[in-house]
């Protein structure tokens, strides 16, 4: 997606290179796999939740962000971990059944409807960033929702400003 | 005009990147320097502010950078409008800043607590404790609320209604105590404040320009 390319671009033009990108969705894979991802996340950084089911940039429907650019405790999995059932709730969290996705709560306002999809749909990137006082999170959270409001006149379905 | 990623590179590739900034806003005549301004005259796009503002100490190291409007969704539906606000003429209560350039002052980090029972001689609290004491809730909620619907509410309804019944007038009433509502209290001639306007149809947003601004200074230790 464009505005995902553009950002790794300046990550090269600003000589900015302690990041990772990683990548999941549940295709051909199981709720244990999907734990051992979330789980991985351990540093800050900003998080894009997908809908595979929706076309080109629309299938990014949210933006958020975690820690900021100084040293801080919280990590992507942290501050994600209130968006997903438990393994604690349910033995196929964050699954409500055997094919259906369902976020717990991600924002105030966002309808019921948006918080479900199918399991297949579910898709997550994490962009993290490996090292303290060079770029914040709230700058890439910012960024990215700049260029898809502005330069492409899309607002992800549940964030709820920009 | 600068796109995003201009922004954003020139961020961290440029040292110059705040100066160019003030520069090319100075040229749209969209930048304002708070104490050339005539406060009893402001520019029309001042008083209904979109954009950035930003505080610096007398050596340009940031102190606080704010932005003013949003786009929003609610219930669906989203506003392609952004809602302006003045950060220089009494900003709405429940930002940590207030700026009162007429006054000279801003404060950081409003204590919320302290400034109820300064301006209202309220104790809003906890829990399931009501505020008080009882005659001044009922004072003051009276204005707008019935005794019953006063009656019905509970703890945390009545502190919500009292919160919102700060106003900009109570802080200039009590100009003598912002050292006790705010843990910090600037004298704006120690300062140097800036207003970047930044328009609706413009090619970035107040939020990512603030965030490019502070990402700016904190990387090249201008911070305070």
């Amino acid at each position: 997606m464009q505005p995902l390319e553009d950002l790794i671009s300046l990550f090269k033009k600003i000589s900015f290179q302690s990041f990772e990108v990683k990548k999941f969705n549940f295709i051909n894979k199981t709720v244990e796999e999907f734990w051992t991802f979330q789980e991985s996340n351990t540093f800050k950084g900003i998080y894009i939740y997908l809908d595979l089911s929706r076309e080109d940039i629309t299938k990014i429907i949210y933006v958020g962000k975690a820690g900021y650019l100084k040293k801080h405790h919280q990590t992507v999995t942290s501050r994600t971990a209130s968006y997903f059932y438990t393994k604690t709730s349910s033995s196929i969290a964050p699954l409500i059944s055997e094919k259906v996705f369902k976020f717990k709560k991600v924002n105030r306002d966002v309808s019921k409807d948006d918080l479900t999809m199918k399991k297949d749909d579910f898709a997550m990137i994490a962009i993290q960033i490996m090292e303290d006082n060079i770029i914040s999170p709230e700058l890439l959270e910012s960024y990215l929702l700049a260029k898809l409001w502005k330069e492409n006149g899309y607002f992800p379905k549940l964030n709820n400003k920009i | 005009m600068k796109t995003i990623d201009d922004i954003f590179e020139d961020s961290f590739n440029s040292k110059d990147f705040y100066k160019d900034q003030v520069s090319l806003f100075k040229k749209r005549e969209h930048f304002f320097n708070v104490k050339e301004l005539d406060m009893d005259n402001l520019p029309r796009i001042v008083k209904k502010f979109y954009g950035v503002f930003i505080i610096l100490d007398k050596d340009d190291n940031l102190i606080r950078a704010t932005s003013h409007g949003e786009f929003k969704r609610k219930k669906g539906i989203i506003n392609e409008k952004i809602s302006p606000s003045n950060p220089i003429v009494g900003a709405r209560r429940w930002t940590p800043i207030y700026a009162d350039i007429k006054l000279g002052k801003i404060g950081l980090n409003f204590n919320q607590r302290s400034a109820i029972k300064i301006f209202f001689g309220i104790d809003l609290n906890k829990n399931k404790e009501e505020p008080s004491p009882k005659e001044k809730v009922y004072k003051l909620l009276s204005k707008t609320f019935t005794n019953e619907e006063i009656q019905k509410m509970t703890p945390a309804e009545k502190r919500t209604k009292i919160k919102n019944k700060v106003q900009p007038k109570n802080f200039e009433e009590h100009s003598e105590q912002w050292d006790k509502i705010f843990p910090v209290v600037y004298d704006v001639k120690d300062l140097n404040l800036h207003m970047f306007y930044i328009e609706e149809k413009s090619p970035f947003t107040p939020t990512f320009f603030k965030e490019a601004i502070i990402n700016f200074f904190e990387i090249n230790n201008k911070t305070i």
